[in-house]
């Protein structure tokens, strides 16, 4: 219990200044492309448009928070990618994320700094940002561009969306509510000892380690 | 036309050889549309280029430019050697039956008609007339069968244009033209008829007029004259060009067609006397009542000053020693022989040939005004001038109201006059030429008056009569043009027809005592005491014939088919029903019909037809025409061949030839294609260059040409190339097309070019002026320049 | 979805509405109105051109010298723009009849299925009438020229501010009785405005006349891929409509539809899914926190 209460007390960086700040910057442009394009791309939600700023503003900003979005994603591929990829633990860790979810963490292989599921969803976000750029800029100017070209970038655009839009869905309600700690740790970049123990231990003994 | 717009719907086959209607004429041509729609009518496009008429052709045939009197000789030829002509029709309603005077020939060899001369350049007419009996009527042979009956010199003629050389002068395939010809034969059923639409396609050549004549020549002898559906239909290039020249807007006439006197002619009775013909067989020959026209048309210039005893004042009228017409304006202008000029509303820069001649004579004037809507080319002339800085000529521009901006009437090309109205006021300063004219005769006048001058009596006591003299309206013209009584009128059995001082009701109660004032004959009937029937707006159509009785006044009389009374058969019954138009009713003993009978009503069938030639029979031998009785081919002055018929006679012998240094003309060797200019749909002549609208549709100047010469000279579509002619060079956009093909000319592949005539270097679009590159050759007849059928050369100048 | 109210901005009855439930059409009914166009009698004059620019108050770009406006022989410019609802086709070719200048009006088809009110977002901004016109209400279109790829005719052209322009049938002339101003223009009757029934009757006669003059060819361009089209167009070579610049196939995009239709479906599956298991997860097992086992 003592060392419970030890571990709780102390703290391990995470996330450095600048990581925190790229996936603000990253998180909080997403937050409008997911909303604003939500409301563009299906009418049932065109309700959150006037919030957004406005339909008309709201449909100009959305392809400039874009180039925000992907350049803050260009350099968290920088800075992150070398973590997200993926090892032979990985897949046996992937194959019973049934445990993770009942929250029985040790039942699956020691995940490191990103488990799994954050790296797919990492991988997700870096190749759905290229889809989301390369159609979003055909869509952009459909009057330059060979018009099927346009039509399929629609359709890619959307699926893209929909895959990526789940998965900040999970990120969300993992990163808030379903995960304690968290948010916690992307806002001041520390994560208790405990946290780190439990969630990434093969992250923490490295940690430990230097 | 001969039958107006709205007939054009009753033809079985529509030729159209000399114009491109679908593009000048698109209102117009929707009555051919209609036809083909309606009946299943058949539209022929015959042209140098496959336009936008032909676009929506049945069949279209590619001719040389400059060879259509050998292609209508050809039909000439075939209707002639096959028997498909109108027998019944050539024989009483054309002076087929006629005997020539021996001394009329024609030599083959030469290509000349008797009595050329060749110093003076001209034909002694009077070789070319018919044999008289003792009584002064026309000899005839109604068998055809005497050698020298017009039919039988006609035949042997053009028994020379064969197919082969019609193929071999127009580069036309035998049996393309053997396709045209079956089916124009066609139309001499008497239940069918051909109209023929030309313009400018045919004027525009050095025999422009002998061309006319041999669709004349043509269409009598199918029987297609008079007839609805038939007749030959000029189509007018301006929306008032008719009026125009009804109106004397050229140097020889006076309001319709009246001529102005001679020098030979000092008293009115000479004139008169010269300008009325007898009679040679049964005909109303209208024209015998010259004098009465003449006369009233003093009165109504001159009024009181015009007395019985001073000849009606036609002492007045200067007596002129030729006809002065444009070539001679613009080559006296050029030779530094005029002070001023006037101009109001053309544009003698741009329309005319030969530009750096016009541009070198303008600058010779001591004065110029130009009443003109825009600041044309003619009022800039001085910045196409090399040195702008020598030129001395006063310009003064005075701008003037559009169409929309004034009420008036236009005179279309069926004769039809529709009066129109004010739409808007004039912008700016610009004023109508109603007050331009009466401001400046006004002040004329005064002038006159203080100072005198050498004979201020013309001036002086020139009528007048307008409620403000300064400003007179267009009624109180069309009420002097439509004509009134000065003492009260009375018919044969003593029915007034006019009180003093009322309009007439038209010109068959005109006199040549001095009792009655028309300015313009042929207009007379549309102003009757009644009122305007210019107005008329009734769009009725009882016979289904396309007639419209009530929509506007058509002249003359308000006949819409001219020569109406040839749509019946010799003894008055129509030809067929389905051409059902005008016949004789035994029993009233009268013309009835659907349309103004043009023939006196109650004149019996054996009088001619055609009420306005001496004969009462349509001409297929017309010895008036300066250059010869029957249409021969010569090539245009700038040709690529030499003349096959005659190589001695190449050109129209009569052709005046000006020799300035500008005046040249080219040769095939230094300038190997065929050239031709024409205009297009989406600009009107000089004008619509100055409207924005207008010249976004069409922006830019282009040269058309055959693919295979553009691929031969390494131009591809929107290159600038280079025309030039031995008179300058224009620079256009390249359109490499499929529409004009090389032509087999006499074995020689000939390729053919054109270009649009709309640009310049005034309005919103710019661009070369197409006749920098025409030449200075005129048809001696209509004093027409040769614009179609010209030697060019191309280069590309940039991609 | 919403229910848009208001009756476009003319208060004709409404047929669809973009990115919204379809209006009833109980309540008000209207003919669908067409324009005949029968290219065998255009003379290709632009009077139509003329008109529309006119009446449109447009003021297309002028092609001068100077300007970057392609020479495009006897066509105004290159084809439609914001500023040009319609503009008349030149192109040459070789046919059976020999040369062959296929001169052709082209414009928004108001498709009875348009593609473009298919692929808007908008709620309102594409509307098409119960008279058949499609037309766009600029004051609810976000800009997003989606409408363009719905298009299978190329048509909508947008202005500085990305709202689209195209042909809108004169609307404001239909609506109070007069005919659109092309066809009012047009001097030799190649256009012909009447409702489509009358429309499809004239064609069929002029269709005969064709085949009687030789065009075995010829046939009516009103393609079934979108449900036929409020122009159709006789085409003497029926059999190449390409060279008249219409597609053979006309229909809205398979990608289009795909997005519209299954895609939407398996989105809202998945987005919704997601959602549902996130919270599922939280009821069933709880967060997954750091001590809890210990606890």
């Amino acid at each position: 219990m003592e060392e419970t209460k030890h571990l709780e007390e102390m703290e391990i960086e995470r996330f450095s200044r600048l990581d925190r700040v790229l996936h603000w910057l990253v998180a909080i442009t997403f937050l409008y492309l997911f909303l604003s394009g939500l409301g563009i791309y299906s009418p049932k939600f065109s309700w959150l448009l006037p919030i957004m700023g406005g339909s008309e503003f709201a449909r100009w900003l959305h392809p400039w928070s874009g180039i925000v979005f992907s350049i803050g994603v260009l350099f968290m591929f920088l800075r992150w990618s070398k973590d997200f990829l993926l090892t032979p633990d990985d897949t046996v860790w992937l194959k019973n994320v049934k445990f993770y979810l009942k929250g029985e963490e040790e039942k699956l292989p020691e995940a490191g700094k990103y488990n799994a599921g954050q790296k797919i969803y990492g991988w997700l976000v870096f190749i759905g940002c290229v889809v989301f750029l390369v159609t979003g800029i055909f869509m952009w100017f459909p009057e330059t561009f060979p018009i099927g070209v346009t039509r399929i970038s629609i359709m890619l655009h959307d699926l893209a969306f929909i895959l990526v839009g789940a998965g900040f869905i999970v990120h969300v309600y993992m990163g808030t509510v379903g995960v304690p700690g968290s948010l916690t740790s992307m806002i001041t970049g520390k994560v208790s000892a405990l946290w780190a123990m439990k969630h990434h231990p093969k992250w923490f003994k490295e940690v430990i380690r230097r | 036309m001969t039958n107006g717009w709205t007939d054009i719907k009753n033809a079985d086959l529509i030729l159209v050889m000399g114009g491109n209607p679908a593009e000048n004429h698109p209102c117009g041509f929707k009555w051919a549309i209609k036809a083909r729609q309606e009946k299943g009518t058949k539209i022929v496009c015959i042209d140098p280029r496959f336009n936008r008429t032909a676009a929506v052709s049945d069949m279209f045939i590619q001719i040389r430019p400059g060879s259509d009197i050998a292609f209508m000789g050809g039909l000439i030829n075939y209707i002639i050697q096959n028997k498909k002509y109108n027998e019944e029709y050539v024989k009483h309603f054309t002076n087929a039956a006629y005997i020539v005077k021996d001394t009329y020939s024609f030599d083959p060899e030469t290509g000349l008609f008797s009595g050329y001369d060749p110093e003076k350049r001209k034909y002694d007419q009077s070789l070319w007339g018919y044999e008289l009996d003792e009584k002064g009527q026309a000899k005839k042979d109604m068998t055809l069968e005497h050698p020298r009956c017009v039919f039988q010199i006609l035949k042997q003629f053009y028994s020379r244009y064969t197919p082969d050389v019609v193929e071999k002068i127009t580069g036309v395939p035998k049996e393309k033209f053997l396709e045209v010809a079956k089916l124009v034969a066609e139309t001499s059923a008497h239940n069918k008829s051909m109209t023929h639409l030309y313009a400018l396609g045919w004027t525009h050549h050095s025999w422009g007029t002998q061309v006319i004549g041999s669709m004349a020549i043509l269409q009598l002898l199918l029987g297609n004259i008079g007839v609805p559906g038939g007749g030959i239909n000029a189509l007018r290039g301006h929306s008032n060009v008719q009026g125009m020249t009804d109106l004397a807007g050229e140097g020889r006439f006076l309001p319709g067609y009246l001529k102005p006197p001679t020098a030979a002619q000092q008293s009115l009775k000479d004139h008169i006397e010269a300008n009325t013909p007898k009679a040679v067989d049964l005909s109303m020959n209208y024209w015998s009542n010259y004098g009465k026209f003449y006369v009233s048309l003093l009165k109504a210039w001159f009024g009181d000053a015009a007395t019985l005893e001073n000849e009606f004042a036609y002492n007045y009228l200067p007596k002129m020693e030729k006809v002065i017409a444009m070539d001679e304006i613009l080559d006296r202008m050029f030779r530094g022989k005029m002070e001023g000029m006037v101009s109001v509303g053309m544009n003698i820069l741009a329309s005319n040939p030969n530009v750096k001649k016009t541009v070198d004579g303008l600058a010779r004037l001591k004065w110029m005004v130009v009443v003109d809507t825009f600041e044309t080319e003619m009022a800039a002339f001085w910045k196409h001038h090399t040195n702008p800085e020598t030129i001395k000529t006063e310009v003064l521009l005075l701008p003037s109201a559009i169409f929309a901006e004034k009420e008036s009437s236009y005179t279309n090309s069926g004769r039809v006059i529709k009066w129109k109205y004010k739409a808007l006021e004039p912008p700016g300063e610009a004023k109508d030429e109603f007050w331009i004219i009466g401001q400046l005769w006004m002040r004329i006048k005064s002038l006159y008056q203080k100072e005198g001058g050498k004979f201020p009596d013309p001036i002086l006591k020139l009528t007048w009569n307008f409620k403000n003299p300064y400003y007179p309206t267009a009624e109180e013209v069309l009420h002097e043009m439509n004509g009134y009584a000065l003492s009260d009128l009375m018919d044969d059995k003593g029915n007034m027809i006019a009180k003093a001082g009322e309009r007439v009701p038209g010109f068959a109660a005109l006199k040549d005592d001095g009792t009655t004032a028309c300015g313009m004959w042929l207009y007379s009937g549309i102003f009757p005491q009644v009122g305007n029937k210019a107005k008329g707006t009734d769009l009725s159509d009882p016979s289904g014939l396309g007639v419209y009785p009530g929509y506007g006044f058509s002249w003359p009389a308000n006949r819409r088919i001219l020569y109406n009374r040839a749509s019946a058969d010799p003894s008055g019954n129509p030809w067929s029903p389905e051409k059902k138009y005008l016949w004789w009713n035994e029993k009233l003993q009268k013309w009835v019909g659907y349309d103004v009978p043009d023939i006196k009503p109650d004149l019996p069938p054996d009088y001619g037809p055609f009420i306005m030639l001496p004969e009462g029979r349509g001409r297929l031998f017309c010895a008036p025409l300066v250059d010869g009785p029957f249409p021969e081919h010569y090539e245009p002055y700038e040709s690529p061949i030499v003349n096959i018929l005659h190589p001695k006679t190449n050109h129209n012998p009569v052709v005046k030839i000006y020799k300035s240094d500008l005046d040249l003309l080219g040769t095939p060797d230094k300038f190997p294609y065929v050239a031709t200019t024409y205009r297009v749909v989406e600009h009107f002549h000089y004008w619509t260059k100055h409207i924005y609208g207008t010249s976004v549709l069409m922006g830019r100047m282009f040269v058309e040409m055959p693919e295979e010469l553009a691929k031969e000279l390494g131009i591809k579509e929107g290159d600038i190339v280079k025309v030039s002619t031995a008179r300058g060079s224009i620079q256009a956009h390249a359109i490499p097309t499929k529409r004009i093909k090389p032509l087999m000319v006499n074995g020689k592949k000939l390729y053919t070019v054109g270009f649009p005539i709309h640009w310049g270097f005034e309005g919103f679009i710019k661009g070369s002026l197409a006749n920098l590159t025409t030449p200075f050759v005129w048809d001696p007849n209509s004093q027409t320049p040769e614009y179609k059928g010209f030697l060019c050369n191309i280069e590309k100048v940039k991609a | 979805m919403s229910t848009v109210t208001t009756e476009g901005t003319v208060g004709l009855g409404l047929r669809r509405v973009s990115a919204s439930k379809l209006p009833d059409s109980g309540v008000k009914q209207a003919d669908t109105l067409c324009i005949l166009v029968d290219v065998s009698s255009c003379i290709g004059c632009k009077g139509c051109e003329a008109a529309c620019t006119q009446w449109h108050d447009l003021r297309p770009p002028l092609p001068t010298e100077t300007s970057k406006i392609p020479f495009m022989g006897y066509q105004s410019g290159p084809g439609l723009l914001p500023n040009l609802f319609m503009y008349m086709r030149f192109q040459e070719g070789e046919t059976e009849k020999g040369v062959t200048w296929f001169i052709t009006k082209y414009q928004c088809m108001h498709c009875d299925d348009p593609g473009c009110l298919k692929a808007c977002p908008a709620p309102g901004a594409i509307i098409q009438y119960q008279n058949g016109i499609v037309d766009f209400d600029h004051s609810k279109c976000i800009g997003c020229k989606f409408c363009l790829s719905g298009c299978p005719f190329d048509v909508p052209r947008y202005d500085a501010n990305n709202k689209p322009w195209k042909c809108n049938f004169c609307i404001d002339r239909v609506s109070a009785g007069l005919e659109p101003a092309c066809a009012k223009a047009c001097p030799t009757n190649a256009l012909s405005f009447g409702t489509k029934e009358e429309m499809l009757m004239r064609a069929k006669k002029i269709l005969d006349g064709l085949k009687k003059r030789g065009f075995e060819n010829a046939e009516l361009y009103d393609p079934k891929g979108v449900s036929g089209t409020g122009y159709i167009y006789v085409l003497p070579h029926g059999d190449k409509p390409e060279m008249y610049g219409l597609p053979k196939e006309a229909s809205i995009s398979p990608w289009i539809s795909l997005w519209k239709g299954p895609i939407k479906i398996f989105g809202s599956i998945v987005l919704w899914a997601t959602i549902l298991g996130a919270f599922l997860q939280l009821i069933l097992f709880g967060p997954i926190k750091a001590g809890k086992k210990e606890g």
